[in-house]
Formats: C-alpha cells, sequence, structure tokens
C-alpha cells in the first residue's frame, strides 16, 4: 500500500513542478465561467423560472459543473487525461516501463490519476472562492447537503476513473485511442448533464439516462449541490453510482485482462 | 545453477498490410490483408548465475521482443520460459521484484521531479530495506557519481547522466538479473568505459546475471565471455568471443608501404589486392597462409617501407556471420 501512497504523492509533486502555467489556466477558466453566464442569461431572459428551477440555481449548477470537470480530471470536452496519456504511451512503447512495476497496473494509475486530484482539488479552491463573488453562485443549504455532494463527487471521480481506464485500454487492441476516447467525451458531454441539466430533456429521456452511468458523473453531485434532487432521493442516486463503480470496477478488470495480452510494442 | 531457461519460443506478431502513399493509405482502411511477423522464431538457451551474456543481433532481430518475454509484458506465442523458476507472465509481480531493466531509449525515471523522487519512489515499491536503500545510494555515488546530479529534475540531466541514473534505479533493489537494452546508446566514450567498469563490478560483487543488447561490440568485448547472435528471431550462434574469432575472424589485412609505386602487384595467396600509389592493402586467409610468408614473398620482389598487419574487428566478423545467417536463409 505504501507504493500507491508514493506513487500518489510523487504525481502531486510531478503537477506542483509546472505552477507557472497555472495563472494562464486561471484566466482561461474565467473568460468559460463568463460564457456560460452569457449563454444562460440570454436563455433566461424572458423569464424568471424554468421547470422550476432559477437563473440564480442554474449558473451555481453550470459553474458547479464546470469546476467539477476541473477537478475529476475532465477539462470541458477537450481532455480525458488518462486515456490520451495512455494511447501516446502505447503508440511511443513508452508504456513498457510502466508495466515492468511489480505493481497492480490499475491500482498504479490510480495512484497516479489521484495525486493529481488532489493537486486540482487545491487549484479548485481559490477558482470557486472568486466564482462565488464574481458569478453570485450559492453554498448548499446545510452541511449535511454539503456533505452527501462530496460523496456524489468522490464516486463521480471514480466512475470517471474508471470509464477512462476502460476506453484507455482500447489503444493496447487499436494503438490509437483517439476515436473512441473523442467519442466518449462527447457522450459524457451531452448525456450527463454537464452542459444542458437532464431535467431540460424529454421526460422519457431523462428516465432512461438516470439509469446509465453518465447520469452519475454529473447530473447526480450536481443536483444534490442546487438542492434539486433532496435527502433520501439524494442517498438513492448515491447508491445507484456505487452500483455502476462495482460493475465497472469487474468490467474494468475483466478488460485489462484481456487487454494485456493484445500488447505489441516494437523497437528498444 | 540455470537461471533462466528458454525452450523454442515464438513471438508472432499479426500487423495490418500497409500499402504505400496517400492512396494506398485509404486502400488500407478497406482491406483486411494481414502481415505475420516472427518477431522470435524458435530460440532456445540456458542462462547461467553470474554470466554476462551479449545479446546481438540487427535492428529487429527480435532482441528487445525476447527481452520484453523475459519481464512478463508480452506474452509468448508458444514455447518455454523460466526465470529464476517462475513463469514471467504468470508471477508478473514476483518475476519483477527481483529483476532489473534498462531500455537505453526509454526511462523509468520521473520526468519532471529530481532524480532522488525516482529512486524513493522505487524503494517504495521494491520494498527495499532502508540500510541496503542507503548503502545502494553511496555505492552508485562512488561508482557512478550520481550525488552531483541526484537533485536535479531528471528532464534536466545530460543523456550520459540520465543513464547512469537509470542504470541505478534498475539496481537498487539488488536484482538478481539484469536486462540492459542497449545501455550505451549515444554515449561518450568516457561514460560508456564507467558504465562498463560499474557493470562488471557489480556481476562480481552480487553475482548478477546481466543479459545486454548492444550495437556497440566493445561493449561486448568488454564485459562478454558468451555471445548470443540472434537475426530474423532465430540464434546463429551461441558461444564464447574466442570461438567465433577462431571460427570466423581468419581474414587479415597487411598494409604495406612501398619506396616506390609499383607498375603491378602480384601475391600468391592473397583474397584481394588494393594498390594506390606506394600504399598496398592485401587480405588474406591466416588458416592457409602466415603473414610471415606473405611478407618474405613480397619483400623478394618489391621494396618495402612500411608494413602493419591487421586483424578483422569483431564488428567485422559479426557483420560477415549477419549476413551468412541470411545467406542460409535464401536457401531453405
Amino acid at each position: 500500500m505504501r507504493a500507491y501512497l508514493e506513487i500518489c504523492k510523487k504525481s502531486f509533486q510531478e503537477r506542483m513542478a509546472y505552477r507557472g502555467e497555472l495563472l494562464i489556466r486561471f484566466v482561461g477558466i474565467f473568460m468559460s465561467f463568463y460564457l456560460l453566464y452569457m449563454f444562460w442569461k440570454a436563455l433566461y431572459a424572458n423569464s424568471t423560472d424554468v421547470q422550476g428551477i432559477s437563473f440564480h440555481s442554474m449558473i451555481t449548477y453550470t459553474i458547479m459543473s464546470a469546476i467539477m470537470g476541473g477537478i475529476i480530471n475532465i477539462f470541458g470536452i477537450l481532455n480525458v487525461y488518462l486515456a490520451y496519456w495512455m494511447s501516446s504511451r502505447v503508440r511511443t512503447g513508452e508504456i513498457v516501463m510502466d508495466m515492468m512495476k511489480p505493481t497492480d497496473f490499475q491500482l498504479y494509475l490510480f495512484s497516479h490519476s489521484f495525486g493529481r486530484l488532489l493537486f486540482n482539488v487545491i487549484v479548485s479552491v481559490p477558482i470557486f472562492i472568486l466564482a462565488i463573488f464574481i458569478f453570485k453562485i450559492y453554498l448548499p443549504d446545510s452541511l449535511g447537503v454539503l456533505a452527501l455532494f462530496a460523496v456524489s463527487l468522490s464516486m463521480s471521480y471514480l466512475l470517471t476513473f474508471l470509464i477512462d481506464f476502460m476506453v484507455s485500454l482500447v489503444s493496447f487492441w487499436t494503438t490509437q485511442n483517439q476515436g473512441v476516447g473523442g467519442f466518449t467525451r462527447l457522450i459524457i458531454a451531452l448525456l450527463s448533464g454537464s452542459f444542458i441539466p437532464l431535467w431540460f430533456f424529454p421526460d422519457w429521456a431523462r428516465n432512461v439516462l438516470s439509469y446509465f452511468p453518465f447520469a452519475s458523473i454529473y447530473h447526480v453531485p450536481l443536483s444534490i449541490y442546487i438542492g434539486k434532487i433532496k435527502s433520501i432521493e439524494g442517498l438513492y442516486a448515491i447508491s445507484l453510482q456505487i452500483i455502476w463503480i462495482g460493475v465497472l470496477f469487474a468490467g474494468s478488470r475483466l478488460l485489462w485482462l484481456k487487454s494485456r495480452r493484445k500488447l505489441m510494442t516494437h523497437g528498444g | 545453477m540455470q537461471v533462466i531457461k528458454i525452450e523454442d519460443l515464438y513471438k508472432t506478431f499479426k500487423t495490418y498490410k500497409r500499402k504505400k502513399g496517400f492512396v494506398g493509405s485509404i486502400q488500407t482502411l478497406f482491406t483486411k490483408e494481414y502481415i505475420t511477423v516472427n518477431a522470435v522464431d524458435g530460440v532456445s538457451f540456458g542462462i547461467n548465475e553470474g554470466e554476462i551474456i551479449g545479446y546481438v543481433g540487427p535492428n529487429g532481430a527480435g532482441k528487445s521482443t525476447t527481452i520484453k518475454m523475459l519481464t512478463g509484458i508480452l506474452y509468448p506465442t508458444s514455447g518455454v520460459i523460466e526465470v529464476c523458476g517462475l513463469i514471467p507472465t504468470k508471477d508478473r509481480k514476483r518475476n519483477l521484484m527481483h529483476i532489473g531493466v534498462v531500455f537505453g531509449q526509454r526511462t523509468q525515471l520521473w520526468w519532471d521531479l529530481p532524480l532522488i523522487e525516482s529512486f524513493e519512489l522505487l524503494r517504495h515499491i521494491y520494498r527495499v530495506p532502508e540500510k541496503i536503500y542507503r548503502d545502494n545510494i553511496a555505492l552508485f555515488a562512488e561508482l557512478l557519481d550520481i550525488d552531483e546530479f541526484i537533485n536535479t529534475p531528471v528532464r534536466l540531466l545530460s543523456l550520459g547522466q540520465r543513464m547512469r541514473g537509470d542504470i541505478a534505479a534498475s539496481l537498487l533493489h539488488n536484482p538478481d538479473i539484469l536486462y540492459l537494452d542497449e545501455p550505451t546508446i549515444g554515449l561518450d566514450v568516457v561514460v560508456k568505459e564507467r558504465i562498463r567498469q560499474f557493470i562488471k563490478e557489480i556481476n562480481i560483487e552480487r553475482k548478477t546475471t546481466v543479459i545486454l543488447t548492444t550495437h556497440d561490440l566493445s561493449d561486448i568485448e568488454a564485459l562478454c565471455n558468451r555471445i548470443m547472435i540472434i537475426d530474423h528471431g532465430k540464434v546463429i550462434y551461441d558461444g564464447s568471443i574466442d570461438e567465433i574469432r577462431r571460427r570466423f575472424g581468419t581474414e587479415s589485412t597487411l598494409l604495406i608501404e612501398f619506396k616506390e609505386p609499383p607498375d603491378q602487384l602480384e601475391v600468391d595467396g592473397a583474397l584481394e589486392i588494393q594498390l594506390e600509389g606506394i600504399r598496398a592493402s592485401i587480405k588474406f586467409d591466416r588458416k592457409r597462409f602466415t603473414a610471415s610468408d606473405l611478407i618474405s614473398e613480397i619483400a623478394g620482389k618489391y621494396p618495402v617501407l612500411d608494413l602493419t598487419i591487421e586483424d578483422i574487428s569483431l564488428d567485422g566478423i559479426i557483420r560477415d556471420v549477419y549476413e551468412e545467417g541470411k545467406l542460409h536463409e535464401s536457401v531453405s
């Protein structure tokens, strides 16, 4: 276990090595927040309330969604970190160096990813505080809701990691996984409620989507945060997240065992 | 004691047949023609504890593929591999615990962090006891001077420093077997010599078995007593360096400088004669003629000013062996 903790620490330190570019990232993030703000302002121009959601709640949802994405390693729809990383490691053959460690490969990657997560959380704090002042996003109603949100967010992270891990394994079969990666990003962006909350979807679509793991990534924690999903309903949604984590974990182990045999590396 | 046993090892890759050019690349999308490549084609050998083996062969001969199978990363298509009694793909973690690997063209060090951080991490991954870890760091500082750059981020190291770091990293956990895949690639003579001395030292002190893949045959001459030559996935030679010299290195060259340029040079027993002004180079087979025979014959006919004898280098021998290997294949 100690080894994995150390990997996590090193991964965190590695992120710290490039803190210089953070400032530029901050500017970019707030520009995207502003765009999202203007977008929803235009849509809410003629009403104060859509589907029972106030403009204020909507902005909170949207900006929290963007902050969340930064935390769980999905930056907008542009970058799913692990899949991208793995694809380039497999293509160049560098992956050999990672597989050559006497560790569990998935846990090795998870520790790596978790180190980044910690870094992201720290970076997100000032972003969050600034967003409260600039865009007037609000805090959850009670500490209980905040705790529930935190649990749900952790589950989102695990789900994202597992999906990302499985997508990244595609590169063991095809060398490139950009196609699958792009497709997954699009699916997550559209069906998870990261941009457009699921309550804007038709009833049937919302019902179907709420059973998919994608909705568990964004829709569940964010709905808990703004108070759209309350206590018991929230616990129910979190248990669905946990079920999905179990299913995807089993699936990813199986896929890993199969993928290992598929690796082809040439040269060096 | 045999630490590595390989019997009848095969590794076949299947790849799409790719056509050339722009139109070809579009055609490739719609066809499903496979080519199978026999990267390792029926290899068998055994390696004893404490040996240093030179594993050589031209690019794409199957050297790295063999090593990757020995580490358990690649699955053999068929055949038996045992490393210290373990099957690498089945006992992946246990096997990896007692081997060290350096791929000269890659690094296992964390690019953005100081070298020491990578060492610290490896200490935990391999569960190296504190004392052994500290002794090793001290040893590597003494023999490889890693203390000079141990606090520098890896991305700022020179190639020679990085390679020394990588070799040290692979030996932190006192592995029984060390796989070195082109550890001296692109290094200057001083660093090369450093690394050779170090490998020798480790081999003697710890009885570490070393498998060395390289294109630099001076590495092999300096370190190995046994050499295996692989080409097109097959072992075409396995034996001592002395033996290979005896068998293939019988060609010598006599370089002569004359007082005045001879109009014509005729030497009985020469394989090849090149004459340029007052200088001539004459190739001959040492099995059939001695150098003194040749010299007395030439000196009798022409006025000689100076002469030297050059033996064929190991490079030349290996080149001949590669070519002979290809010859075998085109016949069979």
